[in-house]
């Protein structure tokens, strides 16, 4: 399933209306584990696209977007419906991922990880492979602050304001960090000008 | 000026992204058509936005992502699942309250409860000690060695020695290890020879190396349990042995000794001696360093040496099936990379500990004190080895005058490397067989002259037999040599027969001159 296909998920997401989620989440408060079900099968794609861009590599994803939708399991009962679903979702997503970068950072500290770990995750593409591994690679020197809104606006699409919603700051805040991050970009690309040109 | 700039280049980003509203990208619009600046800066973004949003790869589909998540959620549902989640913290909670009863009741109650183990343990590792150098089937030769090299063999076909060492900071310590060269052979061979020893004098040498043979075997004892069991007396016996033997080579040649002994050895006086030896030997300190796979401990142990003597005779019995049996067993330290963690009890007395790493076992050996010490053999044999002996033998060299044969000159015979060793020369009165020749030489030429009698004498008095050449002269054979002056004197003996009969033949007379010869 490519990011394109998810992106179509995302149109479907959000051509179904909230009352879906609404009455899912209602139906499931009453007793219907099934509703619950429901709820997962159509969300868990891209809760773990999600956790992949943010992560930038596919370890441990389905674990995280596992958890993820436990502490949905376990909050469900609590959802005030003042928000979209989705947005709720995503947020626990973005902080779920926040968690584990900070714990692999801590681990990295006292095990160094090996290079190798980041590119185990994607299915070999034979287009422009060297061109998206040199980006990849640039984009995984980003600090996380950064790397993260410009990874959902780009490759997932979200909106300012849902990036604002997920990652809990102001929507001048994503702006500015999308921004600061292309302009970090542009200078780690910077000596690959020849192969990017290709 | 800057500020701005940034500000309108945030604005680039955010337009593409489409997140300006309608007023915004009409200004803004306005602007990229007016400066160069902002429509290259807009060009750049545009490339960095499709490169990122081009670099995300497929992620494949997750085909068990609910079940794993359903399992998930029921084991946390489950209240076995929370009691396993606590039970740790329970079962250590539980327990800490019940020992904190019990040692309030009774607070000796630890201590014993170590102490039997101890105890319990020390007795599984005890068992059955034997002497590991028994095993080992020493030589005079081993022992030798001991005393100069500090290794004993343990099992010489792999290279197994044991080794006793000064770390650094002064401390003794045991080594088991393999070591890639054995000592030189031959060691006591070259020593005595040094000395110059008469087949008496050897004989007392093997038996004061003797005498210290059936010591050594009760100093390092071994068992099946993989235990070894070090005495501390072991470093002592050591110093003893070169001591003694270095008392006798000092008694017996002097001179020799004064040689090979190098500058900083004080001789030691000889009742000195004689007590720290007999002290060493007996001592009969039963402290034991036993080094297990579990632990190291020190520990009393007595070592029946009479009982094992009378087990001797019926194990050289069976010599040779033990000793199969031995190298079977083949002596093996289970290294453990927390073992050198252990440091033995907490006695700061006791200040041993081992060292283990690939082929190596390290024990420290704490210092039992003998009166009268004995000096530290250490630092003035690191100057002098066996093998600087060996090496002062072999400079015994016999110098030939060049352009052999002879043309006179003088024999040097060479001890030491002028060093260590004074070099001193016989000079040889030259054999002057230039002058024989040259006579001989003559009497051919003239055939009249008579050979000199003192040809003969100086041929006759050349008797090889005698000569003893070193090395250095091998490619001289005496015996050719011999035989060809041989017949040189027969040669000379014909020709002077020649001569003689040449002598009695009558000389043929002038023919008169006549008339007739006149005419014609």
């Amino acid at each position: 399933m490519s990011f394109r296909k998810n992106k179509n998920d995302l149109q479907f997401s959000t051509v179904v209306n909230n009352n879906d989620d609404f009455s899912l989440i209602q139906k499931f408060n009453e007793g219907e584990e099934s509703a619950y079900s429901t709820l997962v099968t159509r969300h868990k794609e891209k809760v773990r696209n999600i956790i992949f861009v943010t992560m930038g590599n596919l370890n441990s994803v389905d674990d995280i977007a596992q958890d993820v939708f436990l502490i949905v399991y376990k909050n469900l009962s609590n959802f005030r419906f003042e928000s979209q679903f989705t947005t709720w979702l995503y947020r626990i997503t973005v902080n779920k991922c926040r968690d584990q970068l900070r714990k692999n950072k801590i681990r990295s500290i006292i095990i160094p990880l090996k290079d190798s770990d980041s590119d185990a995750s994607y299915t070999p593409s034979t287009e422009k492979k060297e061109v998206k591994e040199i980006v990849r690679k640039a984009i995984s020197k980003l600090p996380d602050k950064l790397r993260i809104p410009l990874m959902l606006k780009d490759i997932e699409g979200f909106s300012y304001q849902e990036i604002a919603d997920f990652v809990e700051c102001e929507i001048g805040t994503v702006k500015s960090r999308i921004f600061r991050a292309r302009e970090n970009l542009k200078t780690l690309l910077k000596p690959y000008e020849k192969e990017l040109m290709q | 000026m800057k500020k701005k700039t940034e500000k309108n280049k945030e604005l680039l980003s955010a337009y593409l992204d489409g997140e300006l509203s309608e007023n915004e990208i009409k200004d803004l619009e306005q602007r990229i058509s007016e400066s160069e600046e902002l429509s290259a800066e807009l060009n750049e973004l545009k490339k960095i936005k499709s490169l990122t949003s081009s670099s995300s790869e497929n992620l494949a589909e997750a085909n068990y992502f609910e079940s794993g998540l359903m399992q998930k959620i029921h084991s946390g549902k489950s209240a076995t699942a929370k009691f396993k989640k606590w039970s740790p913290v329970i079962g250590f909670s539980t327990l800490a309250i019940i020992l904190m009863i019990v040692l309030k009741l009774n607070p000796g109650i630890l201590d014993q409860f170590v102490e039997n183990q101890k105890t319990t343990l020390a007795g599984f590792y005890k068992e059955n000690l034997q002497p590991l150098l028994y095993a080992a089937d020493l030589t005079n030769e081993d022992i030798f060695n001991f005393a100069m090299y500090k290794q004993l063999p343990l099992d010489k076909s792999t290279n197994k020695y044991i080794q006793l060492g000064t770390s650094d900071n002064g401390k003794e310590f045991v080594e088991f290890r393999t070591i890639d060269n054995a000592p030189s052979e031959n060691n006591l061979q070259k020593f005595v020879t040094a000395l110059d020893l008469n087949e008496k004098q050897k004989e007392q040498v093997d038996s004061i190396i003797n005498s210290y043979s059936e010591e050594l075997q009760s100093q390092i004892l071994i068992n099946g349990n993989n235990t070894v069991a070090i005495n501390k007396n072991l470093w002592n016996y050591n110093k003893a042995l070169i001591a003694d033997l270095y008392a006798y080579a000092e008694k017996n040649n002097q001179k020799v000794f004064a040689k090979i002994i190098p500058a900083g050895y004080k001789s030691v006086d000889p009742v000195t001696v004689t007590r720290a030896i007999s002290e060493v030997k007996s001592n009969n300190n039963n402290d034991y360093i036993f080094v297990t796979p579990d632990t190291i401990f020190s520990e009393k142990y007595k070592f029946d040496k009479k009982d094992f003597a009378k087990q001797m005779v019926d194990l050289k019995k069976s010599m040779e099936e033990m000793k199969k049996e031995w190298k079977k067993s083949n002596f093996v330290i289970k290294t453990d990379s927390n073992f050198y963690k252990v440091f033995g009890d907490s006695n700061k007395a006791n200040n041993y500990r081992i060292m283990i790493d690939s082929n190596i076992c390290r024990v420290n050996i704490p210092k039992i004190a003998i009166s009268p010490d004995l000096p530290n053999f250490d630092s003035i044999f690191s100057e002098m080895h066996l093998e600087k002996i060996t090496e002062n033998l072999k400079n015994f060299t016999v110098e030939m005058p060049k352009g052999f044969p002879f043309k006179g000159g003088d024999f040097k015979f060479k001890y030491g490397n002028g060093d260590s060793v004074k070099s001193f020369k016989f000079d040889m009165p030259p054999i002057k067989i230039d002058s024989i020749l040259h006579e001989s030489f003559k009497v051919l030429d003239s055939m009249n002259i008579p050979i000199p009698k003192e040809v003969y004498k100086a041929l006759d008095s050349l008797n090889f037999d005698n000569f003893n050449f070193d090395d250095s002269g091998k490619s001289f054979d005496k015996k050719e040599f011999k035989k060809q002056m041989e017949e040189a004197r027969k040669e000379l003996l014909k020709l002077k027969k020649k001569n003689k009969e040449l002598k009695k033949r009558p000389e043929k007379a002038p023919k008169p001159v006549t008339a007739d010869t006149v005419k014609s």
